[in-house]
C-alpha cells in the first residue's frame, strides 16, 4: 500500500518539479524551503554534502518523506534503513523511486511527524562492504515546514472537491 | 500517537523496556563471562589459548569461546556453553531488557534489521544476536552494526572478520569436544 502511495505522489513531484505552475507558493522555514501549486505540495532541506531530506504531498492526504542521498538504488527494491536524532531512532524500510536521474528513498512511520521539533535528523543506508551511509540534516523549521505543506494539500483537496 | 518521542519507537512492542544509557562504556564481556562461568565451575583459568588472525580463542572444559575486539574497544565473539550464542558489546550502557534497533551490514550478505535486548551482567552490558543469520553476516572480510547513539545520532561498530572463520570452528569443536553425550534426536 505504501509503495503505491509512494508511487503516486513521486510520479507528480516529478511531473510537478519539472514544469512549476504560474501559481506556484514558496515559503522558508529555518533551514527548510517549501512551495506548493496545484496537486502537488513540497517541503525540503539540503545538507552540506547536497543530499535532500523531504515531505511531500499530492494534494490530498497521500504524502510521504523522503531522501535522496545522490546514490543509486534498484528501482522499487525496499531497503532497511536507521532514523535517529537526538531522542533516538528506529529501523525502517525506505522504497527506492526513480526520478529521471534522481533515485530516491520513500519511507514513512506514524511517529516521524512527533521528531520534527528536534534539532537534527540521520539516515543510515547500508551500502556495500559492510559499510555504512549516514547522511544528518537539520530539522530547524522542519515541524512548520511540514505543517504548512499539510495545510496547503489539505487546501488543495478542499477545492477540488469544490470544483466538482 | 502525539507527544510520543521517537526514542520509544523501538520499544513499543516491548513491554516498558528501559531506555539505554547514553553514557559510553568499555568493555570485555566476553573475559568476564568466562571468569564468571571459570568460577562457577571452580576452574583454573583458560586452559587453551589461540591466536587467529585478529580473533582470540579460548576453552575450558565445556566451554568455549572466540572474540575481536575493534579500535573503538567493542568487541563481537562467539560464546559456547550450554549453547553457542554469537554476543556483541557496544560503546554504550544500557538497562537489563533495553531494547535498541540496529543495522547488521555483512560484506557478503543483505543488510537486516534487528531489535536486540540489553543484557547486564557485573556492571557491563551486552547483547545476543540470536535473531541473525550470522553464518551469512560472517562469510565476508567485515560486518558492522548501525545503532542510534544520541546526541552523535548514529554509530557503527565495525569488527574485522579476518580469523573469524577459524576461531569460531576452533570454538565449535573444542566445546563438542567437550560437551556431554547428546541424547538421541538432539543436537549440538
Amino acid at each position: 500500500m505504501f509503495r503505491m502511495i509512494a508511487l503516486m505522489i513521486m510520479a507528480v513531484f516529478a511531473a510537478s518539479a519539472a514544469v512549476a505552475a504560474p501559481s506556484v507558493q514558496q515559503r522558508t522555514f529555518g533551514e527548510w524551503h517549501g512551495d506548493a501549486q496545484p496537486g502537488y505540495q513540497n517541503a525540503h532541506t539540503i545538507n552540506s554534502a547536497g543530499s535532500e531530506f523531504g515531505f511531500t504531498c499530492t494534494g490530498s492526504s497521500s504524502c510521504t518523506f523522503y531522501v535522496d542521498l545522490r546514490r543509486d538504488c534498484v528501482k522499487g527494491r525496499i531497503y532497511p534503513a536507521l532514523i535517529s536524532t537526538p531522542a533516538g531512532g528506529t529501523t525502517i524500510e525506505a522504497f527506492c523511486l526513480k526520478l529521471g536521474d534522481r533515485s530516491m528513498f520513500a519511507f514513512d512511520h506514524p511517529q516521524l511527524y512527533d521528531i520534527l521539533g528536534e534539532s537534527e535528523f540521520a539516515f543510515g543506508l547500508p551500502i556495500e562492504d559492510s559499510q555504512f551511509n549516514i547522511s544528518k540534516f537539520s530539522l530547524s523549521g522542519a515541524k512548520d515546514a511540514v505543517a504548512w505543506v499539510k495545510d496547503q494539500a489539505g487546501r488543495d483537496a478542499g477545492s477540488a472537491h469544490g470544483g466538482h | 500517537m502525539p507527544g510520543q518521542r521517537m526514542a520509544d519507537i523501538s520499544n513499543a512492542d516491548a513491554p516498558r523496556a528501559p531506555q539505554l544509557k547514553a553514557s559510553h562504556m568499555r568493555t570485555r564481556m566476553f573475559r568476564l563471562i568466562a571468569i564468571m562461568m571459570l568460577a562457577f565451575a571452580g576452574a583454573s583459568p583458560a586452559s587453551a589459548q589461540e591466536q587467529g588472525e585478529q580473533w582470540r580463542v579460548q576453552s575450558e572444559t565445556g566451554h568455549a569461546f572466540a572474540s575481536t575486539i575493534n579500535s573503538a574497544g567493542e568487541e563481537l565473539g562467539l560464546n559456547c556453553q550450554e549453547k553457542c550464542q554469537y554476543m556483541v558489546v557496544f560503546s554504550i550502557g544500557c538497562q537489563e531488557g533495553g531494547i535498541i534497533p540496529v543495522i547488521a551490514n555483512g560484506s557478503r550478505a543483505d543488510a537486516v534489521m534487528v531489535d536486540l535486548t540489553c543484557h547486564v551482567a557485573e556492571g557491563s552490558s551486552f547483547f545476543y544476536l540470536d535473531d541473525l543469520d550470522m553464518t551469512k553476516l560472517m562469510a565476508g572480510d567485515a560486518i558492522a552494526f548501525a545503532w542510534p547513539s544520541g546526541e552523535q545520532l548514529i554509530s557503527v561498530s565495525r569488527f574485522s572478520l579476518k580469523g573469524a572463520k577459524e576461531a569460531t570452528a576452533s570454538v565449535f569443536a573444542l566445546w563438542k569436544k567437550a560437551a556431554p553425550p547428546v541424547a538421541p534426536g538432539q543436537a549440538h
